[in-house]
């Protein structure tokens, strides 16, 4: 009895430890069908598009980090246990999120909101980038918190 | 005295052909000048380059001084996938008749066929492009003109594939007689002003036939849009004239003949919106009228969200829609007039041609859609029908005051 308790042990554990772990994850997102949650705009750039899941598994999606921190900050009605997230400019077919990824804010970047918010894995590539294009760089309470109007080149 | 004087001006009429008038320069793949890049080393201000028939493969071709290029026989610059043809840098400068090819997409740069920057007066005009990421692509530059270019995409996916025509930051530009498609946009303008697309055909493009983002008083007319993902998107614009347009065959859940949102003080007149799933859908849009236009076989005419505010809607001829009018809330301040409806049922006893009761367009089944997609099944439901006649006679949950008061007896006409 005790050894089959011991036997079935490690397994419990992961599967328990595999459960804790579930949240809501991302959704994949058809490009040229979804439509922005914030803008109404058709979803066709992957570098700049992110989601919300919310706690019960509810997906917006968008296709702008500017349009992601206005509707958390506008129309998200309940945030607990709500998760962000955002494609890494970089390498579009990976998610990351939001709250730890840097970003970058450059005239360069022609995202479709005209935002120029891009998203980046770490502060390195968000540096490197920011060689390339120019801008500045930010942290995700700046993305969240500042209201991003278009940038006007003009 | 009186001798010498004609033997001035003859030598210098001799002398003027060789100083200020332009040359041209032949490129032929067989003749001495055998590269349009060659060419345009040789060349000065006001030249002329001709392009004989050919296939050129060169780096990118940059035209920094005023000339005007002149294919002939359809020669072709092929870019070989990996670099932008052609980029214009001076003003004036003309480009006929060139076929352009091959232009890879690009993950980190919007790379074109023919990339006009800081440029002034510059005519783009019956050119073939074909499988170029961005086709025509003009940044912060005016006075210009494209026109009656065909530019074909193999766009397969949005994200591999930029637009046909494309303005940034740029005024004054004319949009003519163009023909786009198998793009992510027909026509894109962002922060562009004071532009006019006339008469271009824009089809089967994966996202929008036209899109307009910050473009304020700009006019497009008697333009095609057919097949798109979405056939106009006009958004976040003041002062948009949009006449005489055709609207059609955007199908899907997401598919609007005509996308307005955030828009304010513009015009819609004229136009054909046939074969949408939803012909014009408005939100956020303010003051803009909506006047003389045809909604014909769409499956919604139009949706109206309840952010839209003072909204004409005059003279238009509603035909053989599923639904005429959907809306998403019980107020609305936009006001319908002397539009014709096939689905009104009124009579015209004093014959002045309007409908003596007034028509309400907003069907209550429209509204239950709206908020419980799925329920669309019970579209051709006799109960249904119950309903709405019940909802019209009665409006309870249907905006009272999106009502028609003088509903046509008869389409005005045409």
């Amino acid at each position: 009895m005790i050894a089959t308790a011991r036997r079935l042990a490690p397994p419990l554990a992961c599967l328990a430890l595999f459960l804790a772990c579930i949240r809501p994850a991302p959704q994949p997102i058809r490009y040229g069908q979804d439509l922005c949650d914030h803008c109404h705009m058709t979803i066709s750039d992957p570098r700049f598009a992110g989601e919300i899941v919310t706690r019960t598994g509810r997906v917006y999606r968008f296709d702008d980090p500017a349009c992601l921190a206005a509707f958390r900050r506008e129309q998200l009605r309940d945030t607990t246990g709500a998760t962000a997230w955002v494609h890494d400019f970089t390498y579009p077919d990976r998610w990351l999120d939001a709250g730890t990824a840097s970003y970058v804010r450059s005239d360069a970047l022609h995202t479709p909101m005209a935002s120029g918010l891009a998203a980046f894995a770490d502060a390195a590539q968000a540096d490197s980038a920011r060689a390339a294009l120019g801008g500045t760089r930010l942290t995700w309470e700046d993305v969240a918190t500042a209201a991003h109007e278009p940038r006007h080149p003009l | 005295m009186g001798r010498k004087l004609p033997w001035h001006l003859a030598l210098l009429a001799l002398l003027v052909p060789a100083s200020a008038w332009a040359r041209e320069i032949v490129v032929d793949p067989r003749g001495p000048v055998p590269t349009i890049t060659q060419a345009l080393r040789l060349a000065r201000p006001g030249d002329r380059i001709l392009v004989r028939a050919g296939r050129y493969r060169e780096p990118t071709l940059v035209v920094d001084r005023r000339v005007e290029i002149v294919g002939e026989g359809w020669p072709v610059v092929d870019a070989g996938g990996d670099h932008e043809a052609i980029r214009v840098t001076a003003d004036s400068v003309v480009i006929r008749g060139m076929v352009i090819e091959d232009v890879g997409p690009s993950a980190v740069e919007d790379r074109a066929g023919i990339k006009l920057t800081e440029v002034h007066g510059c005519t783009i005009e019956g050119n073939r492009l074909r499988n170029t990421f961005f086709g025509i692509y003009l940044a912060k530059s005016s006075g210009c003109r494209i026109a009656a270019n065909r530019i074909q995409g193999n766009g397969v996916t949005e994200a591999l594939s930029g637009n046909a025509i494309h303005l940034w930051s740029s005024n004054g530009v004319t949009i003519e007689g163009n023909q786009l498609s198998g793009h992510r946009d027909g026509i894109y303008l962002e922060f562009t002003e004071h532009s006019i697309i006339r008469q271009n055909r824009s089809t089967g493009n994966l996202r929008y036939g036209l899109h307009f983002m910050f473009s304020n008083d700009c006019e497009y007319l008697e333009n095609t849009f057919t097949n798109n993902g979405v056939g106009v998107a006009v958004m976040y614009s003041h002062g948009v004239a949009m006449v005489g347009n055709r609207f059609e065959h955007s199908w899907g859940g997401a598919a609007y003949g005509l996308l307005l949102k955030d828009i304010t003080d513009s015009q819609v007149s004229g136009n054909l919106f046939g074969d949408n799933s939803v012909g014009l859908y408005a939100e956020g849009a303010n003051r803009v009228i909506v006047s003389g236009n045809r909604f014909e076989r769409n499956g919604w005419a139009l949706k109206i969200m309840a952010d839209a505010q003072d909204n004409r809607f005059e003279d238009n001829v509603f035909l053989g829609n599923s639904f005429d009018v959907a809306t998403n809330g019980t107020s609305n301040s936009s006001r319908f007039e002397r539009n014709y409806w096939d689905h009104y049922t009124g009579y015209d006893l004093d014959g002045d041609g309007i409908g003596d009761v007034p028509f309400r367009p907003v069907r209550l089944f429209a509204l239950l859609v709206q908020q419980n997609e799925p329920a669309l099944i019970l579209l051709r439901s006799s109960f249904v029908d119950l309903l709405d006649v019940a909802e019209r006679v009665l409006p309870v949950l249907t905006p009272e005051t999106l009502v028609d008061r003088s509903p046509r007896m008869r389409p005005p006409h045409a």
